[in-house]
Parts: structure tokens; sequence; C-alpha cells
């Protein structure tokens, strides 16, 4: 027994020095039994809906045994709680999922990211690879910002072709949105706006008086319920409430859709952190894959299919942040929306 | 909910009689028989600290001092309100505040005489229902309105344009007059008790004496019988202001959409990255300076009591004929109730059991999916459940224990200094429950305590934040029971311990039911100091609900919040068979 736990402690630690890029497979079985002794692990996710990541946290627990405590709110939120974690010293987290890279940027700096390079990693379809040239945070998940519209209350050719579109006169009380201080998502797409179209694309678009939630996915259920009649909004939710017969339909706008690649990365402190490191491993495996394509996010490994019926992103046109600009883009976008939108 | 119980008792101010002070005890003599009360004495300072001083202390402090240096600075005061938007808010805060007291006092007075003083049919319905809406989360609410005036989908203004053929609806809850009605519809049972309670000691006979003189019903009662009920009605007033302003949920849900920046919204902008717990606090202080100043002036007016209508010699009270107005009373009375009970609650039942709460009761829009989802497929929400009701519970028996012994200190006079101890108890009151979470986290949350996360810490802000309830209830209950019985027991050699377990207690038991009660029940619900503590593995009922609507996920949010409604109506309905009718709302003796 105490010759096993000497081997496991050994490996885990080889592990953790030489990186996931070298781990073999028994390592990788090291790195479950370690992690199945853990017993649990924390997720705090913003880039997917609390109902697919508890769905993914169960089909961990399936595979590897850990439970995982899923703790879900919108991109801002979930980064306000783990900074907040870490200044207080509570060692909550082990994973965390957010869609706004810049948190990921700030962790970095701040040392709080642990330098786990996961094998899985290199599995990525090679648009996904590399986010970060160290290696500390990746991408997990990924979805295009689109139009979306109610196909009920409105025809196809009526709908906005493009985001200046939705500036139009006839919009006006018709949009939802999500408010870019909460939601990564609504970061990224009100900073590409800002990007494009300057300033006055925000003090145009208050005047037509969309209602702002704080998460997009409350954004895509006004639209889907008839409340309001178009968002932007990541594509994946829009398909996955569609598949399930909601009247909601896509425009891909002509000035491009905004591809967002979300990154995951492990906490130094966390305090599972085989635990932590395994489920990176499963946030870039073909299980967690295939629970991501059947929300209709992108397929982001070769080995995973898509559904039919989305366009693949090779097909459409798109616009990708760089980190630089989102890292930059989103806090000050987010200030000046508060200001112009008075909340 | 959690302001108005401890005015419920005889003495209005519902605190210890400011003029009872401890008679002086000889040191000597207190040496010579050593009580165990001494020790217990010291306990009770020192949980007091704990649960009242420190936070409070550390909002103070904090506000003043540079978090990185230690020193003495006013620059939080200076980024708290130097910015337009975070003024505005203030203001805001204030202007709905008064909007809510003046809707409440407009809905709730008329109802409340209806209910007192005339021969409305009903009228146990009308309390019923006031009841219900006294007990609805107000956030669940507000979930509710939010499916009934949407602008477009909501099912009122659905309906508007299929009767009218109208393009537009009628309704939008996201809008200024949204909020203030939504917090107004559940806000006004405070002044309906107040004033009740108030109609319900003018006697006849002041009235009469209007009559005899030549006035009409009508001038009787607006010249006689309201001036009689004027200082309850300005202390429900105050109270229903004070609510109002400090609410976190309707507003986080409201106001957000209709960009209606409040002083509590306003908080959570202080907390989001990175947190500014200074200038969150050094915001916090000017709302509790309104809150105490305006409590100040409740106590004065309630307490003055100009007029005497208490006469003892047992004043007929005599219900006002309305004749066919009684319809119309009692109309008026159940739109209310519609509006902040009846509608909500099936639209909540509806949203619960739909699969899409905008198709209403269609064939296949049935499904037990939502409940499938919080109870097994979300351990979060699960696990929530079970917090809500263990922290409740704790929350209740440490407040009721705590404020139970220092009734029982200051009232049997058996230390000195014990209305430093009854006030002490009572201050929670004043603190909005999101400045006590402030306050909580600046003290608690960080070395060398870390709770930061913990069931502790909720439990603690818990209790803190209920403690004048049970205060209030403890002491009127002690009052009730002569000295002589513990004299008793000690002349026959007892312990001031046994006395207190052998007599005090027992004879306590339903009024200790009942207090407890009062204390878990807000408790079950409370959002606004949780939000700013919960961690990971110590979410709440409250806290999963505000999460599920902000993700759209609006039915799975109804299903939760009619589990939290079923169960307050079960302990409120085990409540009223144990208790009695009127436990919850009032308490006239």
């Amino acid at each position: 027994m105490i010759k096993l736990n000497r081997r496991l402690a050994l490996s885990a630690l080889l592990a953790a020095c030489v990186g996931g890029s070298t781990t073999a497979l028994a390592d990788m079985k090291a790195l479950e039994e370690a992690a199945r002794k853990e017993g649990q692990v924390t997720w705090y996710v913003a880039s997917i809906d609390a109902r697919n990541a508890e769905a993914a946290g169960r089909a961990f627990t399936a595979k590897y045994g850990p439970k995982v405590n899923v703790v879900r709110a919108p991109s801002q939120v979930m980064f306000q709680r783990l900074t907040q974690d870490l200044s207080q010293n509570a060692r909550n987290a082990d994973v965390f999922s957010s869609v706004d890279v810049g948190n990921f940027v700030t962790l970095k700096e701040q040392g709080a990211l642990m330098a786990y390079k996961p094998e899985n990693a290199t599995r990525l379809l090679p648009a996904f690879q590399g986010l970060d040239k160290d290696g500390m945070f990746h991408s997990t998940v990924a979805s295009v910002i689109i139009i979306a519209y109610n196909k009920e209350k409105m025809k196809a050719d009526e709908a906005p072709q493009n985001w200046t579109n939705l500036l139009d006169a006839k919009w006006i009380g018709k949009i939802a949105l999500g408010h870019p201080a909460f939601s990564g998502f609504a970061g990224n797409w009100a900073a590409q706006m800002n990007k494009l179209y300057g300033k006055s694309f925000l003090q145009r678009l208050e005047k037509q008086k969309p209602q702002v939630g704080r998460s997009l996915f409350d954004a895509v259920n006004l639209v889907s319920s008839g409340e309001r009649l178009v968002t932007a909004a990541p594509i994946a939710p829009i398909l996955e409430n569609a598949d399930k017969g909601k009247p909601l339909a896509v425009v891909y706008p002509t000035d491009g859709s905004i591809l967002v690649a979300t990154p995951s990365a492990v906490l130094k402190n966390a305090p599972h952190p085989n635990g932590a490191k395994l489920f990176m491993e499963f946030l870039l495996g073909p299980e967690f894959g295939g629970i991501l394509v059947k929300a209709r996010y992108e397929a982001m490994r070769a080995d995973v299919k898509p559904l039919p019926g989305a366009k693949s992103v090779t097909e459409i046109k798109t616009v990708r942040p760089t980190i630089e600009e989102t890292t930059k883009g989103i806090p000050q976008v987010a200030e000046s929306w508060r200001d112009v939108f008075g909340q | 909910m959690s302001r108005a119980p401890p005015h419920r008792r005889g003495d209005p101010c519902g605190r210890p009689r400011a003029g009872t002070r401890p008679a002086p005890i000889e040191p000597h003599r207190q040496l010579r028989s050593f009580d165990p009360t001494t020790l217990l004495w010291w306990a009770l300072v020192a949980i007091l600290v704990i649960l009242v001083v420190h936070p409070l202390a550390r909002l103070v402090i904090g506000s003043l001092v540079d978090p990185r240096t230690g020193a003495f600075t006013l620059a939080n005061f200076a980024a708290a309100y130097g910015r337009t938007r975070y003024l505005v808010a203030f203001g805001n805060s204030l202007v709905m505040g008064l909007a809510v007291t003046a809707l409440c006092t407009a809905v709730a007075v008329p109802m409340a005489w209806a209910v007192s003083r005339t021969d409305m049919p009903g009228k146990t319905l009308v309390r019923i229902l006031t009841l219900g809406a006294f007990i609805t989360p107000p956030y669940l609410g507000a979930l509710a309105w939010i499916l009934l005036a949407g602008p477009n989908a909501g099912w009122l203004n659905t309906a508007y344009r299929a009767i009218t053929g109208a393009d537009s609806g009628l309704l939008d809850i996201f809008t200024f007059p949204g909020l203030v009605f939504i917090i107004a519809i559940y806000s006004y049972p405070y002044l309906f008790v107040f004033v009740t309670a108030a109609l319900e000691t003018v006697s006849s006979e002041m009235e009469d004496a209007s009559a005899i003189l030549g006035a009409a019903k009508w001038r009787t009662t607006l010249h006689i019988t309201l001036p009689l009920a004027l200082p309850a009605i300005l202390g429900g007033a105050i109270i229903t202001f004070l609510e109002a302003i400090a609410l976190f949920g309707s507003p986080a849900m409201i106001a957000i959409p209709a960009r209606y920046n409040v002083v509590t919204t306003q908080m959570l902008e202080f907390f989001s990255y990175p947190v500014r717990v200074e200038v969150a606090q050094a915001y916090a202080l000017p709302l509790l300076a309104v809150t105490v100043a305006l409590y100040l002036l409740q106590q004065h007016l309630i307490g003055r009591r100009g007029h005497v209508t208490m006469t003892g010699k047992g004043g007929e009270r005599r219900t006002i004929a309305l004749g066919r107005w009684r319809w119309i009373a009692l109309g008026g009375c159940l739109f209310v109730c519609t509006l902040s009970v009846i509608l909500p609650f099936i639209v909540i039942a509806q949203a619960a059991f739909a699969k899409s709460w905008n198709r209403g009761f269609q064939h296949g829009n049935f499904t037990l999916d939502n409940f499938i989802v919080i109870l097994f497929e979300r351990q979060a929400t699960l696990q929530s459940m079970v917090n809500t009701f263990w922290f409740a519970a704790a929350a209740a028996s440490l407040a009721l224990g705590l404020a139970l012994a220092i009734a029982y200190i200051v009232h049997r006079k058996l230390m000195p200094w014990g209305g430093v101890l009854s006030f002490l108890c009572l201050a929670p009151f004043v603190v909005p429950g999101i400045v006590l979470a402030i306050g909580f986290y600046a003290a608690y949350a960080a070395w060398p305590f870390a709770l930061y996360g913990t069931a502790a810490i909720m439990i603690l802000a818990f209790a803190t934040r209920f403690l004048p309830i049970a205060y209030a209830n403890s002491a009127a209950a002690i009052r009730g029971i002569n000295p002589e019985m513990e004299e008793a027991v000690r002349i026959l050699g007892g312990g001031r311990l046994t006395a207190i377990r052998r007599v005090v207690v027992p004879l306590l038991r339903r009024s200790l039911i009942g207090a407890w009660l009062l204390v878990f029940i807000p408790a079950t619900r409370e959002l606004s100091t949780a939000i700013f503590l919960y961690g990971p593995d110590t979410r709440v009922m409250s806290v999963m609900l505000l999460n599920l609507a902000d993700e759209g996920a609006l039915e799975a949010a109804a299903a939760l919040g009619l589990v939290l409604l079923v169960a307050i109506l079960v302990i409120v309905l085990a409540g009223y068979s144990l208790l009695g009718r009127d436990f919850m709302v009032r308490r006239s003796e």
C-alpha cells in the first residue's frame, strides 16, 4: 500500500514537472487513481449553461468516479468569485472555464494558474491550439456569435442581415442582449462592435431600447418566448433550443460572425490538483466534445463530428478577436456600456 | 418581512421599556453568592460583539481606511460618490422608496380600514391573502410578474392583444413604474398590519361623538378615525420605505433590464472585479444613516401616541355599515390580492409544470421535467434546498437562544447594563441586509477568522439579521411571566438555572415556537445577505433561484420557487395549527 502511494506521488510529481506532452498512458492511469482518491472536483464555469455543465459533470463522474461540483454564473460574475476566493486564500475552485480570455491573462499575471499542459491539448484542431504560449490555458469550448430571431413572429427576409441592421428603427424595443459587464459572450460581441463600428454604435444601440439580461442565455430565452424578436448570441444555445422545437432561426451576419474560443485552466492552488488535471483532460477529450456538439458548440477535435444543420466555421465569414483585443476591449466596453445604458 | 415583527406586541416600540434601569448590585453581594449567570452574561456580551458590534464597526472603519496601507483616508468616499452614475443610483433608490411607500399607503390604509372597521364580507379571506403576500419572497413575485407582464410575451399582454387586437402589449414590467409596482405589492402587508392593529383599538364612541355632533359617516372617518391611526400609518410607511430601499432581489431581476440603477445593484457592481469592499463600505454608510434616522423618526411617531385611544373602559367597536359599497370594497381588496398572490401563484405553478411558460395551459405543454432538473440533474439545487433549511434552523435557534437569555437577564434585572444588551439585540433592525453582509464579509471572510464561503458565516449573518425579531418576541414573552413563580423555586432551594429549566421554559414553550418560526421563515428566503456571503458549497435556494432566472431558465426557477413556497406554506400552516390563527400577522394583547 505504502509502495503504491509513493509510486502515485512520484508519478503525479512527474506529470506536474514534465508536463502533459510526455504523459504516457501509465501516468494517465496514475492520475485517474489519484483523482479518485481526492473524490471531487469543483468547476467554476461560465462558458456553457448550467444544465450542460451538470451533464458534463455527471459524464466525468461516470467515467472516472470523482464527483463534480458545478458552480455556474456569467463569466465576469464567476471571475469575480474566483478572484475573491484567491484574495481570501479560500481554495474552492479546481478548474475555471470562462468566455473572457482576458480573465486568464489576468490570472496568469497574478501567478494563479497551474502550468499544466494536458495531453489532450495536442489533439485539438490546429485552429484551437496554442492559445497561451506557456500552455497555462487552453481552448475548451467554442461558438460563433450570430444574429438569431424568432421565426414564428417574423419571416426570414425580414431579419437583420448584418450587425448594423440592428440599429434600424424597426428594431426599437425588439432586441434582447446580454450585459458585457456580466456575460463573456456579450463582452466579446460588444468589444468587436466597438472596434468595427466605433463608439457611436453603443450610443445608437441604446436608442433601440434593447432588453439587457445578465446572461446571454436569458436573451436567447427572451427571443424564443417571443418577448423580444432578435438577439446577438452564440449560435450554440440557439440551435440547441431550435432542436428542442423552440422557434429560433439563425442569420450569419454578412459583416462576419464572431468566433469565440473560450478557455479553461487549472488553478495553481486547486484543492484537488489531480482531479483538476484529470478534469482538464476531460474538457479537451472526446466525451466532452460529444456533449458540446450535442449542445451545438463547435467541434474542436477531428474525432468529434458536428450534428448536421449548422454551417462549419470554415464555410462562413468570421471575425476572431485576438487575446489583446479582448483583454483590453471587454473592460473598456463594459464601463462605457454602463455609462451609456445607465446600468 | 424581517422588519415588521418586532412591532407586533403591546409595546409599540418593540423594545424594552427605556425607563427600567437595572437596580445597582452591590459588589460584595455579588462575590458572596457567585451566580453562574455572571459567566453567562459575559458569554452573551461576547456573542453580541461577534454578531453585531464587530461587523458594524468594521463597516465604519473599513470605509475610512486605505486597504493597502491601512492609513486613514477619505478616498473611498470620493470613489463611492465621485461618479454621476453612483449618485444617480442613490437618488433612484430614494425616489423608488418614496413611490413604493405612496402606493402602499394608498392601497393598504383603505384595505386595513375596510377589514377592521366595516361590515365588508370576506374579511378573513382578505387577511389570509394578505398573509400570502407577506410570506411570498419578493424575488419570486418579481419572477411571476416577468411572466405576467413581460412587455411582449407576458400572459396579461398576450391576453390583452388577443382581446383588443392591438399591436403592442399594455404593460411593461421592465420599467420604473413596473419596479415600483412589483415591490409595492409585496410590501403593503407591513402597513396593513400596522394600520389594522391601530384601527382595532379605536373605540366607536369617538366616532359616535362625531356622529352626534352631526358629522356624516365619511367625514367622521376622515376627521376622527384616520387621524387616530395616523401614527401607525406613518410608522408603517417608514418601515415600508426602509424595506423597499434595502431590497436586492427585485431590483436585480427588474432594474437591470429596465436599466434603472439603484443602491443595491450598485453595491453589486462594487463587488465585481476588482472587488472594492472599502468603496462598498463607504457607499453603504449614507444608506445606513438614512435608515437609522428614519427609524428614530418612526419610533418617535409611534411612541408619542398623541391620542388616548385605550381608555380601559372596554369601548364598544361597532362595524360601519357600508351598504352596497361593501361589495365594491371587497372587490378592491380582492383586486390587490389578485395582483400580489392569486395571479403570481397561478403563473408560478403553471411555469413549474410547463415545457414553455408562454404556451399557457395548452395540451402537451405539461411536464415534470423542471422538477427532475432541480431535484436530480442539478446537484447544486438539491444541495441548496438542504442548505436553506438547515441554515435557517440553525440561525433561528441561535438567534432565539441568545435573545431569550438576554431578554431574561434584562427583564429580571439580573445584571447591570441590560439596556445596552437589549439595544445591541435590536440594532441590526436598522441595517439593510446587503450592508450587514458587507460588514460580515469585511469582519469574518479573511484571516484570522477565514469564514469566507463557510456555512458558519451564513448562519451567523442570518442569526444577526433576524435577532431583533427573536428579541422582541422573547422580551414580550418574558414580560408575561410573573417572577414570583421562579422565586418560589429559589425559596425551595433550586438555583436560577433550575428555575429557568423547570418553570420559565415550559411556560414559554408556545411563544418560543412562534418566535422560532418567525425567524425561521424569513431566514429560508433571505437573499440580500446571502448573495455576498455564499460559497460554492453554501448556496441557498434564493441564490439558486436568482441564478436560474439570470440564465433564462424561468421554468426551472419557477419549479424551485414553488418548492420554496410550498415549504413556507406548510410551515406557516403548522404554526397555525400549533399556535392559533394570529401567530404571524398580529398578536394584539
